[in-house]
C-alpha cells in the first residue's frame, strides 16, 4: 500500500495561472446523470459488500432500478425544458439490459463517459489483465451503442486500484472523474501519455447528500445555489467547473426534481455559465490550459 | 461476589485521578481583558493522511473511510490543502479573526504552503501529532507514543519559530500516558476533553497543565456530518451558542467558547457561505474577546491558579 497517492503536484489555487472559461465564462456547469446498473445477485466475498442485507435485497435493488423505469424519464424533460444536455456515467451493461435508456440520451446529444459494467462489480483485487478488460468493455460497449468512443471515466462505485489511473490514457480517455482534490481540472499523473482531473462532485451529489448528510430536497437546491454563488463571484479571476451529480433514482423521485427545477433556473438566470459536458471540458482544457498549468507548477 | 459488580472507583469525585470536580457556575468569576465577557477562539485543523491509513482501533472521524485505495476521500481532503483553507482564510481575515491552527507535522513535508500562509497571519500552532490518521490509545507503545509527540512538537518549533505550548490530540483520542508524555515536552493546555467553559487544571505529572475547553459540539464535521444539521444550522448553532454564553457571562463571569473549522470541508464552495454567517453573528455580538488558545491561557491562569484545592477529588 502506498503512503500517498501522489497523482498530481501540489498547486494552491493562490498560486496557479487564472485559466480563461470559452466566452468569458466564468462558470462551467456541468450536468452528470449516472445511468446505473446495480444486480440483483452480483457475487459476493470480495473487498466490498454490494448490498447492505442479505441477497436478493429486493427494497435496495427496486430503490435503483426505478431510476431507468420513472426517474430518468423525469430528469430528461426537466432538461429538455432547459435546453440543458448532461453527461452520462454509465454502467456500460445498462445498454443491453435498456437499450432505451441509452437511445434517449443519445437523440439528445448527451455525453456517455464509463463508469465500469455494473455498479455491483467493483476493481478491488483485479488483475491487471482483467482491468484492463472491464476498461476494454467499457469502450466497446459504449462506441457499440454510441458510435463514439468515450473520453471519461469514473470507476465502478468510485473503487479504484493502485495502476487504474496509469491505464485510462492507452484506452483513449483523456479525463477522470475519481479524483476531488479541486475546483478547476489539473494534469494527472500517470506512466504513460496526458490524462487530467475532471472536478466531479462529492458534496452535490445526491446520494452524498440524501444519504450520507441526510439533507432535505429543498436543502439541496440551496446548495446547489451556494455552490453557484461561490463559483461565480469566483470564476471572474479565473474559470471554475460546478458539477452537479445525479442519480434519476434520487433526483428522479416526484417529491424532489422540484428543487432542481428550482436551483437550475436560478443559475440559468446568470450570465457568465458556460452549460457544457466533460468531454468538452476536457478538450478545452487540453487544448488551453494542460501545458501551461503544468509548465507554471514546476511539473515535468 | 461478582466481580463485575465490584465498584472500585465509587466514591465522591471523578472515577480518575487526572482533575477534581467542580461546578463553573459555583466558582469565581474569570475576567477577560477589556472588560469582556466571552473569549471566543477559533481552531483551524491542517491536516495530513495517510493514504494507507489505519483504520484501527478505530477510524477518525475526520479521516477518509472507503477500501484501499480511496482516492475519493484522500483528495477530498487534500482538497482543503489546494482551495477549501484559502476561501477559509479569506473569511478569518475579513473578520480579523485571531487563530489557532491545529497542525499534522505531515503537512510542513508535504504541503508547506499552508503553512507558511498561516504564520504569515501571525496564527497561534499547536501540537496536532504527526498525522490524524494514527490516534493515541494504549495499544500503542510508550517509546511510539512519545517520539510522536517530541519529533511532531520539535518539527513544529522549528518551521514556525513559536514556543508551541497547545495540544489537540488526532482523533481527540488519548492513551492513559497522554497527558504526562505532552507535560515532559513542555505543553501546557490540550484541547481533548470537551466537558468545560473555561480552562482547567489537569493533572499532568509535575508541571501545570490545563484543559481548554474545544469544541465538540460546534465542530464542522461532527455537526454536519454526524448530527446531520444543515450548513445553515451549522451558523446557527454558533450564533445561539455565542448570544446564550455571552449573556451567561454577564452574570456568572468570564467563558470560553471554540469553534473548530476543516478547510476541506467548511472551504467547499456550498459551506463557506455559512462560515461567514457564524463570524458575523460573533462580531455582532459586545463583549467577545477573539484571543488565541495561549492568549486564553495566560489571561486566566492565575486566576484558576487555587482551583483544584478548592474543587473535590
Amino acid at each position: 500500500m502506498l503512503p500517498e497517492p501522489d497523482r498530481y503536484v501540489y498547486s494552491a489555487i493562490t498560486s496557479r495561472p487564472s485559466i480563461q472559461l470559452p466566452d468569458g465564462a466564468k462558470v462551467a456547469l456541468w450536468i452528470v446523470s449516472n445511468n446505473e446498473f446495480y444486480e440483483l445477485n452480483p457475487p459476493i466475498g470480495g473487498v466490498r459488500r454490494p448490498w447492505p442485507r442479505v441477497q436478493p435485497d429486493v427494497l435496495a435493488y427496486s430503490h435503483r432500478d426505478y431510476g431507468n423505469r420513472v426517474g430518468l424519464w423525469r430528469l430528461i424533460s426537466l432538461l429538455d425544458s432547459y435546453g440543458l444536455r448532461a453527461s452520462v456515467s454509465l454502467n456500460v451493461a445498462l445498454c443491453d439490459h435498456y437499450p432505451e435508456t441509452t437511445e434517449a440520451c443519445l437523440k439528445r446529444n448527451w455525453e456517455f463517459f464509463a463508469h465500469g459494467v455494473y455498479n455491483t462489480r467493483y476493481l478491488f483485487e483485479l488483475t491487471e489483465d482483467d482491468e484492463r478488460s472491464v476498461i476494454q468493455d467499457c469502450v466497446d460497449t459504449i462506441y457499440k451503442y454510441t458510435g463514439k468512443a468515450p473520453v471519461g471515466w469514473l470507476s465502478p462505485a468510485l473503487t479504484n486500484t493502485e495502476r487504474t489511473l496509469d491505464l485510462l490514457p492507452e484506452f483513449g480517455f483523456t479525463y477522470t472523474c475519481d479524483l476531488f482534490h479541486d475546483d478547476q481540472p489539473f494534469p494527472v499523473k500517470v506512466a504513460k501519455g496526458r490524462l487530467i482531473s475532471m472536478p466531479y462532485t462529492l458534496d452535490l451529489n445526491d446520494v452524498v447528500v440524501f444519504a450520507s448528510y441526510l439533507h432535505t430536497p429543498e436543502y439541496y437546491g440551496q446548495m446547489i445555489r451556494d455552490q453557484f454563488d461561490t463559483l461565480l463571484a469566483e470564476g471572474g479571476e479565473s474559470g471554475r467547473i460546478m458539477c452537479i451529480s445525479l442519480h434519476p433514482y434520487l433526483i428522479g423521485q416526484p417529491h424532489r426534481l422540484r428543487y432542481l427545477d428550482e436551483a437550475l433556473k436560478y443559475i440559468l438566470s446568470h450570465s457568465g455559465v458556460w452549460a457544457t459536458t466533460g468531454a468538452e471540458i476536457a478538450e478545452w482544457y487540453m487544448a488551453h490550459c494542460y501545458e501551461q498549468v503544468l509548465s507554471a507548477v514546476g511539473a515535468k | 461476589m461478582n466481580p463485575y459488580l465490584e465498584y472500585g472507583l465509587r466514591r465522591i469525585g471523578p472515577d480518575h485521578d487526572l482533575y477534581y470536580w467542580s461546578v463553573l457556575q459555583e466558582r469565581s468569576a474569570v475576567r477577560w481583558p477589556n472588560g469582556a465577557s466571552l473569549a471566543v477562539w477559533v481552531v483551524v485543523s491542517m491536516e495530513w493522511f495517510r493514504f494507507d491509513s489505519p483504520k484501527q482501533p478505530f477510524k477518525v472521524a475526520s479521516a477518509p473511510t472507503k477500501e484501499y485505495p480511496d482516492y475519493r476521500e484522500w483528495t477530498q481532503r487534500d482538497y482543503g490543502n489546494r482551495i477549501g483553507l484559502f476561501r477559509v482564510m479569506d473569511v478569518l481575515d475579513t473578520f480579523n479573526m485571531n487563530v489557532t491552527a491545529a497542525v499534522n507535522s505531515e503537512v510542513f513535508k508535504h504541503r508547506p504552503f499552508v503553512i507558511e500562509e498561516a504564520n504569515r497571519r501571525h496564527w497561534e500552532f499547536i501540537g496536532h501529532g504527526e498525522t490524524s490518521s494514527v490516534v493515541f490509545h494504549d495499544g500503542m507503545s510508550a517509546e511510539a507514543e512519545r517520539a510522536t509527540i517530541s519529533q511532531s512538537l520539535a518539527t513544529l518549533r522549528t518551521v514556525t519559530g513559536q514556543p508551541v505550548v497547545g495540544w489537540l490530540s488526532p482523533g481527540l483520542s488519548e492513551s492513559a500516558r497522554t497527558l504526562d508524555l505532552l507535560a515532559e515536552q513542555g505543553i501546557e493546555y490540550v484541547c481533548d476533553w470537551v466537558n468545560d467553559q473555561l480552562p482547567y487544571r489537569i493533572r499532568a505529572g509535575i508541571r501545570p497543565m490545563y484543559a481548554m475547553p474545544f469544541s465538540y459540539e460546534l465542530d464542522d464535521v461532527n455537526v454536519i456530518t454526524q448530527l446531520h444539521h444543515t450548513p445553515a444550522d451549522y451558523a446557527r448553532n454558533i450564533s445561539d451558542s455565542v448570544s446564550s454564553l455571552s449573556q451567561e457571562a454577564k452574570q456568572n463571569g468570564g467563558r470560553v467558547m471554540c469553534i473548530s473549522i476543516h478547510p476541506w470541508f467548511m472551504g467547499q464552495p456550498h459551506r463557506i457561505r455559512y462560515l461567514r454567517e457564524a463570524c458575523q453573528a460573533i462580531t455582532n455580538c459586545d463583549g467577545v474577546w477573539m484571543a488565541t488558545g495561549r492568549e486564553i491561557l495566560e489571561a486566566c491562569r492565575h486566576q484558576l491558579g487555587d482551583l483544584p484545592e478548592r474543587g473535590r477529588r
